[in-house]
């Protein structure tokens, strides 16, 4: 996958270069983002187990927060009376997201004898582009993100508490990693410190895609608790570092 | 953004709805219906656990479950109303059995009953808490209250070995009756002293506690008895069915005097306290006022004789109370005893509130064997469902043409009714108690039939009021049932135990058969010298 997205990224900038030429040629630049990420994630799903038992996953969905990191290299390129564009390669990874919620035994709230918790850790490779506007002032300059990634998305650590007495856990649902496809929107401020460093302020919606857990050992039918989706919403702080090849 | 609190809202609520109160319930509910112990003994002497079982689901295909394995704890499938699976909303019984020999370990949770995709287990309190001990303090015969001798105790030191015995067999004994044969006409009979010696041993052996001693004469309706006692050797000639109040009175008299004659050879207080006669002697349990003419009719009235043994206004060597009015007076040329005795009967049934009270019997102990019950059809599955063992009804044909009686005969014919065949067809038979192709008693055979007969009479049919005279119900101790070969004394003692346990799982299944439930009972056992034969 790197690999694959090494070329594209080469192929990109050899093209650029190609079509665009020397006089305007395109700046290095590195950019270490982070910050905290609010989630609500999980939904209620009925799972048949066996042929003659199905359980109810009756999700409860706070809202949570985790922390996520990008690293960015990429190209930049000024865009006359615009601004600048970004490409590049970004490599994004979170701290878990929790997920949890009661388990209805046989389907029925009657018995709702546990309840369940688990994790989902992320990590992608994404191609994320950037277009900063120094149309209103040369130094703080709007912008908005995107990026396309793969990810991994492992889904572990599933275990369950019972809530009465009477009731014993059964074998856990087991950890399971795919790989997904994740995005992200951008949009933020850059405010210019020197010629080198912008120190960036901004908000990023991501879809981290798929993910799901194992069958849990004795289980016959069907797969663990899966989700389409997870959307986290980052208060995303920047530095970028430009590495210009003019004076 | 608006959305998302909304739904976000609604699941809040959803949560808060279901989860707030704990509708949480477990999918089987697990009930004990016996006593959990916290020791059992680690020899063959098992314990019985039952647990009642519910399905809680309204789940039609969820009937099956298995119990998690835990060594020395066996399932037991093939009894009326056990558990194979139990479908939604209904109940079962997991009806298991702790072998205190098989577990190494203690026990300390479970029974765990696995649905496939569900662990369940007790509440607290009621799971398995177990460790084993030394059978022998927990495996004693300690039921046994009343011992009636049938034949005079031996001497010497034969005598001592005989209440070691004894001492063994009934930790708890309260009552114990000495079997007197007739002074002094019977040859080999003990003497008078000989009798004394079996009284100072009997109470040597049970220090510190008001063991109560019985009469108890050979007072068969016989000539041979009665010219025993010395009474005129044409009355004790003619027919039985002749005699009248001369043979009673006669009889009576020498019993009573033989009574008093060695209750003087021992220290105040440490003589008889009590006379016990026995059904097929000559006196009657018929109570006053009498029938009328025609006869036949009973030569007298427990009254009367109670008037003999304790005279009203007076009261026994330990102080119990004779009655203050008794409106019988003793028969005429009867010795009263001396001190006053209370009165005892081994009967033939239990018999109602009319031959018991201050007048009449202080004790009772109905022979709780040759009993033999035709089975209602309201539980007919006791049989199909493996409550009377497989190995008793194997050879029934099929469909059955009369209604099975359930019975324990211990010789055959008394009855002529359809004993288990696989029984039936020994030559010395039918005793059910021994298993025929092991030669050795089957406790659960025995224990599974004596409980459901004493489902049928009283005290678990009906209640019989006894005017603050007690019951013992009285076991057998001859060659055909507990003094049989092979009932040894634990055997002895998980009969008893199966009993108490019978009885709570008979009336989980049909609580009718229990109207007033399981009442206190107390058991004796008469003609018990083969049992401390089989002793070591």
């Amino acid at each position: 996958m790197i690999k694959l997205f090494s070329w594209i990224l080469c192929s990109c900038l050899i093209i650029s270069q190609a079509s665009i030429g020397a006089p305007l040629s395109a700046d290095k630049v590195i950019a270490f983002s982070g910050g905290p990420a609010w989630y609500q994630a999980g939904n209620t799903q009925t799972i048949q187990l066996q042929p003659n038992f199905t359980n109810t996953y009756a999700a409860t969905i706070p809202q949570q927060v985790l922390a996520n990191g990008e690293l960015f290299f990429g190209l930049q390129r000024t865009f006359a009376r615009l601004g600048f564009g970004q490409l590049g390669l970004a490599i994004a990874g979170s701290s878990d997201a929790r997920l949890q919620g009661y388990i209805w035994e046989t389907a029925d709230p009657l018995f709702d004898n546990f309840s369940y918790h688990y994790k989902i850790s992320h990590a992608h490779l994404a191609l994320k582009t950037k277009w900063l506007f120094n149309h209103w002032s040369p130094s703080v300059l709007p912008y908005f993100s995107a990026s396309l990634g793969v990810a991994q998305n492992k889904a572990h650590h599933f275990y369950m508490t019972p809530l009465i007495f009477e009731a014993l856990p059964t074998p856990n649902f087991q950890n399971h990693q795919e790989t997904a496809l994740s995005y992200t929107l951008g949009i933020g401020v850059h405010k210019t410190v020197n010629s080198q460093i912008q120190l960036g302020v901004g908000y990023e919606f991501g879809d981290w895609g798929h993910s799901s857990l194992n069958r849990a050992p004795g289980q016959t039918l069907n797969h663990g608790l899966s989700l389409n989706h997870l959307y986290t919403q980052q208060l995303q702080f920047t530095v970028n570092y430009l590495f210009s090849e003019r004076s | 953004m608006i959305a998302t609190n909304l739904r976000q809202t609604c699941l809040y609520l959803l949560f808060f709805l279901t989860t707030t109160g704990f509708a949480a319930k477990p999918l089987m509910s697990m009930i004990p219906i016996t006593p959990l112990p916290n020791v059992i003994p680690n020899n063959g002497t098992t314990v019985t656990v039952i647990y009642n079982v519910t399905n809680n689901t309204n789940n039609p295909e969820l009937t099956n479950f298995s119990m998690t394995p835990i060594p020395g704890v066996e399932q037991i499938t093939q009894t009326t109303g056990a558990c194979h699976g139990v479908g939604a909303q209904n109940s079962c019984l997991l009806y298991l059995i702790l072998h205190g020999d098989q577990t190494a370990e203690a026990i300390h949770d479970g029974p765990i009953l696995n649905t496939g995709a569900s662990y369940t287990r007790p509440s607290p309190g009621q799971t398995l808490q177990l460790a084993t001990t030394a059978a022998s303090n927990i495996v004693n015969n300690s039921w046994i209250k009343v011992l009636i001798e049938q034949d005079p105790a031996p001497s010497g030191s034969d005598l001592t070995t005989y209440i070691a015995k004894i001492k063994t067999l009934a930790p708890n004994l309260e009552q114990f009756h000495l079997r007197v044969t007739p002074l002094p006409i019977t040859p080999g009979s003990p003497s008078y002293q000989q009798y004394a010696d079996t009284v100072t041993a009997i109470r040597a052996a049970y220090p510190g506690t008001t063991l109560i001693i019985g009469f108890h004469p050979d007072n068969n309706m016989n000539s041979a008895s009665c010219l025993g006692w010395g009474c005129d050797t044409t009355s004790c000639n003619l027919p039985t069915d002749q005699w009248t109040a001369t043979q009673l009175t006669c009889m009576l008299n020498t019993s009573i005097q033989t009574m008093n004659r060695i209750t003087a050879l021992l220290p105040e207080g440490q003589g008889f306290d009590s006379f016990s006669i026995e059904q097929g002697y000559v006196e009657p349990t018929a109570t006053c006022p009498l029938p009328a003419p025609p006869p036949p009719q009973p030569p007298a009235c427990l009254q009367q004789i109670k008037a003999c043994l304790c005279p009203q206004g007076t009261h026994t060597q330990n102080g119990t109370a004779c009655p203050a009015v008794n409106s019988e007076s003793c028969l005429p040329g009867v010795t009263l005893a001396n001190p006053s005795v209370t009165l005892g009967s081994v009967l033939g049934s239990y018999g109602g509130e009319d031959i018991y009270g201050p007048t009449k019997l202080d004790f009772g102990y109905p022979q709780y064997y040759n009993l033999g019950k035709q089975i209602p059809v309201d539980y007919d599955a006791l049989l199909s469902g493996g409550y009377f063992p497989a190995s008793s009804t194997a050879c029934r044909p099929s469909p059955y043409p009369q209604h099975l009686y359930v019975v324990d005969v211990d010789t055959p014919g008394a009855y002529a009714p359809e004993i288990p065949c696989a029984i039936a067809g020994e030559p010395d038979a039918a005793n059910i108690y021994t298993n025929p192709s092991a030669s050795a008693p089957n406790v659960t055979l025995a224990s599974n039939y004596l409980a459901f007969l004493m489902t049928q009479y009283p005290p678990i049919q009906e209640t019989v009021d006894t005017h603050g005279a007690s019951v013992f119900i009285t076991l057998s101790g001859e060659p055909n049932f507990l003094g049989a070969p092979g009932w040894s004394l634990a055997n002895i003692f998980q009969l008893n135990y199966n009993l108490g346990i019978n009885f709570l799982y008979l009336q989980k299944l049909y609580p009718s058969l229990f109207p007033n439930g399981i009442p206190p009972l107390q058991y004796a056992i008469w003609n018990f010298g083969s049992i401390l034969e089989n002793m070591p």
